[in-house]
């Protein structure tokens, strides 16, 4: 167990035991891991915020059939993980309406001080989110999991409750697909989002 | 190589830098040979670059504070809840202690009085006296409500009236209370 593990067992036990402040920290420290997978998943700022909350109320209100021998951050993105399949699968086709404000730009919202960097960072962000957009809700899971989160195959599997084999060929068809997609793009669109990767 | 069903493996495990150095040599010797398999990795590999380079999404900077703010709405059926299944596990097991005794001597009562004659005939007659009081104390009170029905109508208006009356105050109360907010919070979940 890392010492990252052992800190999250001690604030699930203190929230357990009445101490909001333990969950309230343990919130800060996943937000951003909660919030990228709905993001990856459901690709629209709002609705994916809106499942992450969800996601740490899930977490909260089952905190006590949360099994301390297992990675809190990994039990936390299998909540998320199985709303945003939840949450795609009853998904309606909807019309963005007119009189809604439109989201800030993200360069506008970005942690990165330099603006270029942002305005890049933004790009790359756009084809990411477009490439994902094609991938099946399954084959997009795997994907997410395995490149912003670096979870092992056993892992993945042991989260999507399937074999590390069926890990191995999901992962495999999506970067596939994916690849066929970004070879499909014209050069001016890859251009500048490809270099400085 | 393109059809080759190991491929997926290969090509997995050189993205994920598993390759052996002699099963890479091997495979950059097989793509030398196949245009489109090596054209296929190459854009993997970019991609696989890109997915790399693309950092983790972050959420508006309230959002702590809005998880911890819906927390605490939740906060008080949770309670209500837990307390329910204290007092109700307490009330089982207070029920389960006093089953046995209180059956055994209601038993023991039943059979002492059905096997007493005199106990029987007292008890019966305790019981039809006290069925004859209930009845005439019905009929009493059934008398006195139609006299004041009949005698003074605005009791019926009135009573019309305080049952709408009633009702409003009622929603206005459970409204106010937070309830309906709550149920949405749990259905939610």
């Amino acid at each position: 167990m890392t010492v990252s593990e052992e800190s999250d067992a001690l604030l699930v036990h203190l929230t357990l035991e009445g101490d909001q402040q333990a969950f309230e920290d343990l919130v800060h420290r996943y937000e951003r891991d909660v919030f990228n997978l709905t993001y990856r998943m459901l690709n629209e700022r709002g609705e994916a915020e809106d499942a992450a909350q969800e996601a740490f109320l899930r977490a909260y209100s089952n905190l006590e059939r949360y099994d301390v021998n297992r990675s809190f951050k990994t039990w936390l993105l299998s909540i998320a993980s199985n709303h945003c399949i939840d949450r795609i699968r009853k998904r309606r086709l909807t019309w963005l309406s007119l009189e809604e404000p439109l989201p800030p730009h993200p360069a506008l919202t970005s942690d990165t001080p330099n603006p270029e960097q942002a305005t890049l960072e933004n790009e790359r962000n756009v084809v990411v989110q477009a490439l994902l957009d094609n991938l099946s809700p399954d084959y997009r899971l795997a994907v997410v999991l395995r490149y912003w989160y670096d979870l092992s195959y056993a892992e993945i599997a042991e989260m999507l409750d399937t074999t590390e084999s069926a890990i191995k060929s999901r992962l495999f068809r999506a970067r596939q697909a994916l690849a066929g997609e970004l070879e499909s793009q014209p050069a001016s669109v890859l251009g500048p989002v490809l270099e400085g990767s | 190589m393109a059809g080759d069903p190991n491929q997926f493996e290969m090509f997995n495990r050189l993205l994920d830098e598993e390759l052996a150095e002699a099963e890479h040599a091997a495979l950059q010797e097989v793509l030398k040979e196949d245009a489109a398999a090596a054209r296929q990795l190459a854009y993997m590999q970019r991609l696989d670059r890109l997915l790399r380079a693309t950092p983790l999404a972050s959420p508006s900077s309230d959002f702590t504070r809005r998880v911890m703010g819906a927390i605490a709405e939740l906060e008080l059926p949770e309670q209500i809840r837990r307390r329910m299944g204290i007092g109700i596990a307490l009330g089982l097991a207070i029920a389960a202690i006093l089953t046995v005794p209180v059956l055994s001597a209601l038993l023991i009562i039943i059979a002492r009085t059905v096997l007493d004659p005199q106990s029987l005939a007292a008890l019966l007659g305790t019981l039809s006296g006290a069925a004859s009081t209930l009845w005439g104390l019905g009929g009493s009170l059934a008398d006195a409500l139609n006299q004041v029905v009949f005698e003074t109508p605005v009791v019926p208006a009135l009573m019309t009236t305080a049952i709408p009356i009633g009702m409003v105050w009622a929603w206005l109360v459970w409204y106010l209370l937070g309830w309906p907010e709550l149920l949405a919070n749990r259905q939610r979940l």
